[in-house]
């Protein structure tokens, strides 16, 4: 429901019989409501721009926050929403971004407004009722924007070195699983502690053995690749700066998704084709069990 | 004394009914050309009872009905 239909549906609550009844009943008790027949009249009052309503409208406002303060009363609400609808549709619209869906951002204006609404500071805030409404609201709103667009950040850039290591993570743990519904409790609940760098010559080990065992699987740029991220521990980002120092920030990042995808299944290749030297965890105390490849199963 | 007393009750009497009407328009979303028509008759009934000439200064077309509520205010403080 948009922040219009809102409106409507309110003001429509406003005018019914009921609450209609119900300011007759609150009214009397407050000398500045009691001279207007109908909760219409107060409306009239509140909405009216003019510099002479100023007076009156300030009192009306002190009134209906402190009476709400008192006994919380959402007709109370539903009056203020209806009379700054043309605030709040303003905010709204002030608004430009993706870090919430529409209809979101207007029942996140809504519900601050409410908040600033039934949590006013009357004792430190004693005039100007409708510009301390309108700023509080409008620095709540922005505030809450802000951390929702620095959650979003966290999730959508994560560190590539990081996130592969989770992607070989659950791609370990899949293979462990019967079905994926138990995916959720193998998942680790802590970090594991980061194994040692290695030496140069267990980094040359690895290129040999990667390069003697899929070499001809795999294309040379590829393979190069993968060394250089899991074997050198290089950042899929720094490669692309260093292979492409003169492009511009947008063509690098595309790039960057290219290359990042082509890593990604260059390494689901690469566990295919070294699936036959698994070592199943179900089973340490045996030896090495050797499986072969599937292209030799079945053979004599 | 009472004519004065009856033409400020009258005045503010008046008054109260715009007020509820231009909340009633408000909520409503009622037409310009509604409200328009609405402070034109209203103002024609107030001031032929009030014996008065028309309103001293002519308002803003869509604040018509806030125009007139003024005027039947200063009426009333008048009468009082």
């Amino acid at each position: 429901m948009s922040l219009k239909e809102i409106r409507r549906a309110l003001a429509a609550e406003l005018g019914a019989r009921r609450n209609m009844n119900h300011f007759q009943s609150i009214k009397s008790s407050h000398p500045v409501l009691a001279e207007h027949a109908t909760v219409m009249s107060v409306l009239a009052i509140l909405n009216d721009e003019r510099p002479q309503a100023w007076q009156e409208k300030e009192a009306i406002i002190a009134t209906i926050i402190a009476e709400n303060q008192r006994r919380p009363d959402k007709f109370w609400g539903t009056l203020m929403v209806v009379v700054f609808y043309p605030m709040l549709s303003r905010l709204r619209h002030r608004i430009i971004g993706d870090a919430m869906a529409g209809d979101d951002l207007d029942q996140l204006v809504l519900s601050v407004f409410l908040d600033v609404f039934n949590s006013f500071p009357l004792d430190t805030k004693r005039d100007r009722f409708c510009m301390h409404l309108r700023q509080m609201t409008e620095r709540r709103v922005f505030r809450k924007l802000r951390n929702v667009q620095n959650d979003q950040e966290q999730v959508r850039n994560p560190d590539p070195v990081e996130y592969l290591r989770l992607e070989n993570d659950w791609a370990n743990h899949a293979g462990m699983l019967q079905n994926e519904d138990e995916f959720p409790q193998v998942w680790p609940e802590t970090r594991p502690t980061p194994s040692e760098p290695l030496t140069q010559n267990e980094q040359a080990r690895l290129v040999a053995f990667l390069v003697d065992k899929v070499a001809d699987d795999i294309d040379g740029d590829r393979l190069d690749l993968v060394i250089s991220t899991q074997i050198y521990g290089e950042r899929l980002s720094d490669i692309v700066r260093r292979k492409f120092p003169d492009l511009s920030t947008g063509d690098r990042k595309r790039i960057y998704q290219r290359v990042k995808r082509r890593h990604s299944r260059t390494l689901e290749k690469l566990r295919e084709l070294l699936n036959y030297l698994h070592c199943p965890q179900t089973a340490p105390t045996d030896a090495l069990p050797f499986r072969m490849p599937s292209a030799f199963e079945g053979g004599e | 004394m009472a004519s004065v007393n009856t033409h400020a009750a009258l005045a503010m009497a008046f008054r109260e009914v715009t007020l509820g009407l231009i909340g009633l328009f408000d909520v409503y979303e009622a037409d310009n050309d509604l409200t328009d028509a609405t402070a034109e008759a209203l103002g024609r009934v107030f001031r032929e009872h009030l014996k008065r000439n028309g309103p001293s200064g002519t308002p803003p077309a869509s604040r018509a009905l806030h125009g007139l509520a003024e005027e039947m205010e200063s009426a009333a403080c008048k009468a009082a």
